[in-house]
């Protein structure tokens, strides 16, 4: 069990002001067993109205407008998470996550992927499923080489595990696509990690009555440094940002995610 | 015809056009004791289609209980995530559904299309009724039929019924859609606003009509007339310069109905049609009324070895492709060109489904291109409108549609084909 204290900053910047800003946002970590959160500030500025949902994935968003003239949005979430991921990440099923999405259809290489290990034999408990899944992890693994600009937010696992080049999104999407062709359920994963820099993504199994994170870019489970901020069968379910507005400008983003061991006698760290 | 403005639009070449949509005044006639076993299973099959459609994006029981395989209903382009979890009001997902039929030689009727997303055309003999019915009264005076008319009144009770408080619209990308005719012509009829996209706005989880002087109204029901890829930028294509921004989340709230529902696309894929019959059983405990055309599913091991044989004879469909494209009449193949098309189903028979060709029924029309033709007759089909609010019910009309040339079985608008009124004759 880890008490991680949690900054999600996000700064746009447009080239000239803009009026009707719309956006929908996924930047509340999901509030569960496995990850007890307590928020201390979540905002955009400027915004006039905003509402919380629930999207059918479990998602929090956070959905709302800007309507007056502004050339800075900021949104940002701040809080705490008591992680712990040893009871698993939640138990319903969903038979959505058995067969291939958008990003994750299978093509010839991802196909011969699945197929380099032998399938478990024999009945597969709950044990089996695991070691096969945490198999499929190191076939993952060494398959790609972490490399940032090879693929973009498009690129698809077939495309992506043929250059063998990608960033923790491309590795996701590839395990996710092995692991449903072996006939494990699994989902796909946005969140943050312990230390400092930007999001990052992994990868949800289910065993059968549980479901279990790995994150397949640093082979290893992901465990309780992991904060779950989006779930959904691919990154297409799981936009963190998605805003439009009225005006004819061009935004530069820039993204602060940073997560630190909070002290326990002072769960909300140093958040000043 | 010409004075309303009955056309369509088509883009061809980067330039928009609108046509005339050819009408022939001899109208199709279906004899009431016909209609009333097609209409009961049109009322059946759509019923089904509905069930599905919500169980689909909620509990998903016919997955889980192993009567639809999970790749079929959910690895398919038609099913969109966003629209994962959320209850339609009233539990209603297609509102206005387009059922396709053919009738062959011996007088079956068969449903070869279900058009659950937008399907367009109900206006047409909507308008012809209306117009023939002044050319010659003494026609309608001597022969009883059921009155197509009130279809403004029907679609608007459809819209009341799912109505989450305010006003009813229909949304029209723009006039340079396709089917702008009708949308402006149905706003007419059934008392709903037509709004362009820059007049409709989201806050607070709630849709709002801008007005025209600057009063804004709520809209409880908005009858869409573009694609689910274009309706919210911030939830579909961001792209989307006609989209509403965050209509999704007064639609998730409760607060706007959308006729028809989102993500429908899952259940007109043609992969799902075959699957039609078993919709029935299941969701309703019932015997299917309206027959399928014979379909084959490549993903069947029987099946495919069936198609493989037969390529020449069937039509091949790519569950893929919507509306008339990927459809293949292996007929038309040179022996070439069959060898391929077996490679390509051997290699990935899921995008696969072929059908018989049915040969079905023609009809009278008048002289079309050659005036001396006698008594010549075309192929036609028929565009059933299935409205679904607080009861199921088939209009007692449709939109008839014919080929152009003698013999071809193309009855899309787009290759030059007109359009018929559909009379329901009353038994006397």
């Amino acid at each position: 069990m880890k008490n991680l204290h949690f900054i999600y900053r996000c700064e746009l910047t447009l080239t000239t002001p803009v009026i009707e800003h719309y956006f929908t946002l996924r930047i509340i970590p999901h509030d569960d067993p496995s990850q007890k959160i307590d928020i201390e500030t979540v905002r955009v500025v400027p915004c006039e109205k905003v509402a919380k949902q629930t999207d059918g994935w479990g998602n929090r968003l956070y959905v709302g407008s800007a309507d007056a003239e502004h050339d800075e949005m900021l949104y940002e979430c701040i809080g705490t998470a008591c992680v712990d991921a040893r009871c698993g990440r939640g138990s319903d099923d969903n038979p959505v996550f058995e067969v291939p999405s958008p990003l994750t259809q299978t093509g010839p290489t991802i196909l011969k992927l699945a197929q380099s290990s032998p399938l478990p034999d024999g009945d597969c408990d709950a044990e089996a499923v695991f070691a096969d899944a945490v198999a499929c992890r190191q076939l993952v693994a060494e398959a790609m080489e972490y490399t940032p600009g090879a693929t973009t937010v498009a690129t698809d696992a077939e495309e992506a595990l043929t250059g063998g080049k990608g960033v923790c999104q491309d590795y996701a999407h590839i395990l996710s696509a092995v692991l449903r062709l072996r006939g494990i359920p699994a989902r796909y994963v946005s969140g943050f990690m312990l230390g400092e820099g930007a999001t990052h993504a992994w990868v949800e199994f289910f065993d059968g009555t549980t479901w279990w994170g790995l994150d397949p870019t640093n082979d290893c489970e992901a465990g309780d440094s992991y904060i779950v901020l989006a779930r959904g069968r691919d990154a297409s379910d799981c936009p963190i940002e998605r805003g439009v507005f009225f005006g004819d400008a061009q935004q530069t983003q820039s993204i602060l995610v940073k997560v630190e061991e909070a002290d326990a006698d002072d769960p909300a760290g140093d958040a000043a | 015809m010409e004075r309303y403005g009955v056309r369509f639009g088509v883009g061809k070449d980067g330039k928009f056009e609108e046509r005339l949509f050819p009408f022939d005044p001899l109208p199709r006639l279906i004899q009431e004791d016909e209609w009333k076993p097609l209409e009961r299973g049109l009322v059946q099959r759509v019923q089904a289609l509905n069930c599905f459609l919500f169980d689909i994006y909620t509990d998903k029981r016919i997955v889980r209980d192993g009567v639809i395989d999970a790749e079929f209903a959910f690895n398919s382009s038609g099913y969109l995530g966003p629209c994962e979890g959320i209850v339609a009001p009233k539990k209603i997902m297609s509102h206005i559904s387009g059922i396709d039929l053919v009738q062959g030689r011996d007088g079956t009727w068969y449903a070869l299309e279900d058009n659950l997303r937008i399907p367009s055309g109900a206006s047409y003999p909507l308008i012809a009724r209306e117009l023939t019915r002044k050319a010659s009264p003494k026609t309608f005076r001597e022969n009883t039929m059921y009155d197509n008319r009130d279809y403004g009144e029907r679609l608007r009770k459809t819209m009341d019924y799912v109505n989450c408080g305010g006003i009813n619209v229909i949304l029209t990308p723009g006039r340079y859609n396709a089917a702008f005719f009708e949308h402006s012509y149905l706003s007419e009829v059934s008392d709903a606003v037509l709004a362009f996209p820059n007049e409709l706005y989201v806050e607070d989880e709630k849709l709002y009509f801008r007005g025209y002087q600057g009063k804004a109204q709520r809209v409880g029901a908005v009858y869409r007339r573009l694609s689910d890829e274009y309706l919210d930028p911030t939830t579909f294509l961001t792209e989307s310069v006609i989209g509403i921004p965050n209509l999704m989340s007064a639609y998730r709230a409760g607060n706007v109905a959308i006729l028809n529902a989102p993500g429908n696309g899952v259940a007109d894929d043609k992969g799902i049609y075959y699957h039609v019959p078993k919709l029935i059983e299941y969701y309703l405990g019932e015997e299917p009324i309206l027959a399928n055309a014979p379909t084959y599913l490549a993903a069947d091991e029987s099946d495919l070895s069936y198609i493989l044989e037969h390529l020449s004879e069937l039509v091949i469909k790519d569950v893929s492709q919507a509306g008339g494209y990927g459809v293949i009449f292996g007929s038309d193949l040179s022996k070439q060109h069959l060898d391929d098309l077996r490679d390509l189903i051997k290699r990935n028979p899921r995008r696969w489904i072929a059908q018989d060709t049915i040969d079905f029924q023609e009809l009278p029309v008048l002289p079309q291109d050659d005036p001396n033709e006698f008594r010549p007759e075309r192929k036609a089909d028929l565009r059933a409108f299935v409205l679904s609010g607080e009861t199921t019910e088939v209009w007692p009309s449709g939109l008839t549609r014919f080929a152009r040339e003698a013999g071809s079985s193309v009855v899309n608008s787009s290759q030059g084909g007109g359009f018929k009124d559909t009379w329901v004759l009353l038994s006397q």
